[in-house]
């Protein structure tokens, strides 16, 4: 018999599972949304987000600052990641026309190579940091206890998903990224360089996807692969939300995260399926997603 | 010698050479098993060159296929010591099944969500394959350990009756392949991946033949899957794994998605040196990786397209030389 | 005798009207140009009509049958044919194969996976009636992404025609061609219109003030005028839309 004290924090832990997935999948999004370019190497920038915050969790030990400052780590590593790949690997592919083909191969051979130079820096064998002290223990939510990372997890994953739907639907440079992904030739004309959009478009896309390994850090063993079921998350989530649409896939992902955790109470073994059954489901009654767009 | 001739004359050579290399194959490699491997993985990239060469879809799913035909037969096998033939048709049959509902929930979407949804209900698979373990083992894998005779005195134990065995059925599906494309039905695949919108426009259910096709392939991955089952006498679960699905991918482009006969040069190349390089440094797969990128962006023909350009220039060459003296 | 009409069709893109309550009517054996500057929405007319998508709301009728949400190639088979404003060919097949596919379409000889496509004796031969028609019988083996930029026009034409149809949907033919072009493309047309409906998106009003009997003109989405060529060219709002477009 399950109690509240033990649903009432699974279904928060749907949340902010879901929640950081979203993040990432916002990413793939907005990536996709500007250069046409399906990210096969976006879980392999979780992966490397994820590492990067290890090593400023275990090698700076100071307290609530290593947290922030693995976080900005993760996000500057991975957007660097991010710029060196559109600027060498994907620019010479724009022009050609099957550019979404490729760019899902390129992107794809690319996750290979990351992969294997994390297991050439760290190691192949897995990592597990583990909650910080600083950030352990609970608190009392009335009817139930919660721990504090996880809170702090999903509160910092909605402030980032909202800041980023604020960054692209409200500011004078989102605007110029909408545009540009809308019409490149018009924006283009009037003195946007796309170029400059379409990397900062990537290494955006990137950052939230290196965010999300980041804050992943303290609660999974960190594994070379781990990226794949994350990205694999992550499509769903984007199917099922609707590409395009930030609140589709805010959705999407907290919808698939509540699923699966109530899943973990009542039926552990289909844990990892269930989502896709949810995908099947929403492909048959109604395949543009919960929110999607023209797309 | 006039062009039709000569055109007569290179694709006939062409196939000779295919039939002597695959005769010698076995041989040629560093132990015969290995060239039962790279048949198998062959038959797997001969399919995702059918779907992305020939009808532009690119599919991140060729495990899950290829598992479910694996398991089927190392099921029926380990259960009711069933005939290899009939054991080998039940598992084509199962895995069609699952290719007809995997495709049709695939292809919902149209475009590029296609390739991610392959690889989303691959990895279902392969989580059903891991958790129903009373069934498959999980991730110990399924040990039957049988590989039958084939009738009472042919015997498959040897390694090389297993590999030309296993070629009667390559062969089989590189004809039958061959011929499908250059049918009514190959011409309406290839134009829609050259012109999809034109195609349905001219009165063709475009869904119909990319289902067809699907499944075909579909059919091929779990007869590869029941001869890989019979190969190792053992069913791990890497086979459902997308790492398979992309070493086929890999292999595919390698060797040259724009040919049949790529596949059958990638699985070769791949498998080799899959084989050597693995035992010379444990992160062997980043040279995989930097090469694969290389030929994306370099000679995304492929090996096989590289072969037909220095062909034809060297054909050029000669003729030049002809013509000059 | 109505062949194709469309009561109220309406299109929303998000926020954008595409098509705003457009009604026309062809009638049998008419030649119907649609008419309108850039954006109008012609092109997505001719998409609703031709199911590549549905209308927000509206309806399509073809011969009394109401068509609206069928798929392209169900509609294909009802006797439309249509081609688009840019080349849409098949680069890498024969310049034979493409036409084979569209005379291979009627039929049921697709789904044959063993047969050699070589060996379908009658789409082949129409095939090469066909291009015999537009003068590309010589170059039957080229591929079709080898040919010249009003050749490769020609083999569209050719791929339209192939499949017979009762009502034929042309997407500016004329765009990208020389006025002797221009000419010998419009005179074709004219032939064409001798024994079937056509229906003709262009906006070069000129090109059709001569061959068309009905004239519709889009604006904005919207119908902003239609009559006989005569009428058109009369209209004070036409005029003012077309200020300073040629």
């Amino acid at each position: 018999m399950v109690t509240h004290a033990e649903f009432l924090p699974q279904l928060l832990n749907g949340i902010g599972y879901g929640a950081t997935i979203a993040l990432i999948a916002i990413g793939l999004s907005l990536i996709f949304g500007m250069l046409k370019i399906v990210n096969f190497a976006h879980g392999a920038l979780y992966t490397y987000g994820a590492y990067v915050a290890f090593t400023v969790f275990s090698g700076i030990p100071a307290g609530v600052f290593s947290f922030w400052l693995a976080l900005i780590a993760a996000a500057g590593f991975v957007g660097f990641l991010g710029l060196a790949m559109e600027t060498i690997f994907l620019r010479p592919i724009y022009k050609r026309p099957d550019a979404i083909l490729y760019g899902i191969l390129l992107t794809f051979g690319l996750a290979e190579v990351l992969r294997e130079t994390i297991q050439i820096i760290w190691g192949a064998m897995p990592k597990n940091l583990g909650i910080p002290a600083y950030l352990s223990g609970s608190i009392n939510l009335g009817l139930f206890i919660y721990p504090i990372y996880h809170t702090i997890l999903i509160v910092l994953a909605f402030a980032v998903i909202l800041f980023t739907w604020f960054f692209v639907e409200r500011t004078k440079l989102g605007s110029l990224i909408r545009a540009s992904a809308e019409d490149p030739e018009t924006a283009s004309s009037l003195g946007v360089s796309i170029h400059k959009i379409y990397t900062l478009t990537f290494m955006l896309g990137c950052v939230l996807a290196g965010l999300g390994g980041a804050l992943h850090t303290p609660l999974v063993a960190l594994r070379a692969y781990m990226g794949i079921d994350i990205l694999v998350a992550s499509f769903v989530v984007v199917v099922v939300g609707g590409l395009g649409s930030i609140p589709g896939v805010l959705l999407g992902g907290i919808l698939i995260g509540v699923v699966r955790s109530v899943t973990a109470l009542y039926w552990p073994t289909a844990v990892n399926v269930v989502m896709f059954i949810v995908l099947a489901i929403m492909l048959v009654i109604r395949p543009t997603g919960l929110m999607g767009r023209i797309w | 010698m006039s062009f039709k001739t000569r055109e007569i004359l290179k694709e006939n050579v062409l196939l000779v050479a295919f039939i002597i290399y695959l005769i010698i194959l076995p041989f040629a490699v560093p132990y015969p098993a290995l060239a039962t491997e790279i048949l198998i993985y062959g038959m797997l990239a001969l399919t995702f060159i059918l779907l992305l060469g020939y009808v532009g879809l690119l599919d991140f799913g060729t495990a899950a296929f290829f598992a479910i035909g694996a398991y089927s037969m190392g099921l029926l096998l380990k259960f009711f010591h069933i005939y290899i033939l009939l054991g080998m048709f039940i598992s084509v049959l199962i895995t069609t099944i699952f290719a007809l509902a995997i495709g049709f929930l695939c292809l919902r979407r149209g475009g590029i969500y296609f390739a991610l949804l392959t690889l989303a209900f691959n990895e279902m698979i392969f989580f059903i394959i891991y958790e129903w373990r009373d069934l498959t083992g999980g991730d110990s894998g399924l040990h039957h350990g049988i590989r039958p005779d084939l009738a009472p005195f042919l015997s498959l134990q040897p390694e090389i009756n297993f590999y030309f065995f296993t070629l009667i059925f390559f062969v089989a599906v590189f004809y039958l392949l061959l011929r499908l494309i250059h049918s009514p039905f190959g011409s309406v695949l290839q134009a829609i991946r050259e012109n999809e919108l034109r195609t349905t426009v001219l009165g063709y259910n475009v869904d119909r033949f990319k289902l067809t096709a699907f499944v075909l392939a579909g059919a091929i991955r779990g007869l590869a899957g029941s001869l890989f089952a019979m190969y190792q006498k053992f069913v791990g679960i890497e086979i459902a794994s997308w790492v398979t699905s992309g070493n086929v991918i890999i292999m595919s482009l390698m060797g040259g998605v724009g040919s049949l006969f790529g596949g059958i040069v990638g699985a070769t190349i791949f498998i080799i040196a899959s084989d050597i390089l693995s035992a010379m440094w444990e992160r062997w797969l980043l040279i995989i990786g930097i090469v694969f990128v290389a030929v994306v962006l370099f000679i995304p023909g492929g090996v096989w397209a590289g072969l037909e350009i220095l062909y034809n220039k060297l054909r050029l060459k000669s003729f030049v030389e002809k013509i000059s003296s | 005798m109505s062949l194709l009409e469309t009561e109220n069709l309406t299109k929303n893109f998000g926020g954008l009207r595409a098509l705003d309550n457009v009604s026309i009517n062809v009638k049998k054996g008419e030649l119907h140009s649609i008419i309108g500057p850039n954006g109008a929405g012609k092109t997505t007319l001719f998409n609703v009509i031709s199911g590549v998508f549905p209308p927000t709301s509206g309806k399509v009728k073809f011969n009394g049958k109401d068509i609206t949400g069928l798929k392209p190639y169900q509609i294909s088979h009802l006797g439309i044919g249509r081609s688009f404003q840019v080349i849409s060919i098949f680069p890498a097949l024969t310049v034979l194969e493409n036409v084979r596919l569209a005379t291979q379409s009627r039929g049921s000889y697709s789904f044959n996976l063993i047969k050699k496509v070589s060996d379908l004796k009658e789409p082949t031969e129409k095939a090469y009636e066909l291009l015999e028609k537009v003068g590309l019988r010589e170059k039957a083996s080229w591929k079709a992404g080898q040919l010249s930029h009003g050749e490769q026009r020609l083999l569209d034409i050719a791929i339209t025609l192939a499949t017979n149809p009762i009502l034929l949907m042309l997407d500016e033919p004329t765009s990208g061609l020389s006025p002797e072009e221009t000419t010998k493309t419009i005179e074709t047309i004219r032939e064409l219109a001798e024994d079937r409906t056509i229906l003709l998106i262009e906006h070069k009003i000129n090109v059709v003030l001569d061959v068309s009997d009905v004239i519709t003109v889009l604006h904005r989405g919207c119908v902003l005028a239609e009559g006989t060529p005569e009428e058109i060219q009369r209209d004070v709002e036409v005029q003012k839309a077309y200020l300073g477009v040629r």
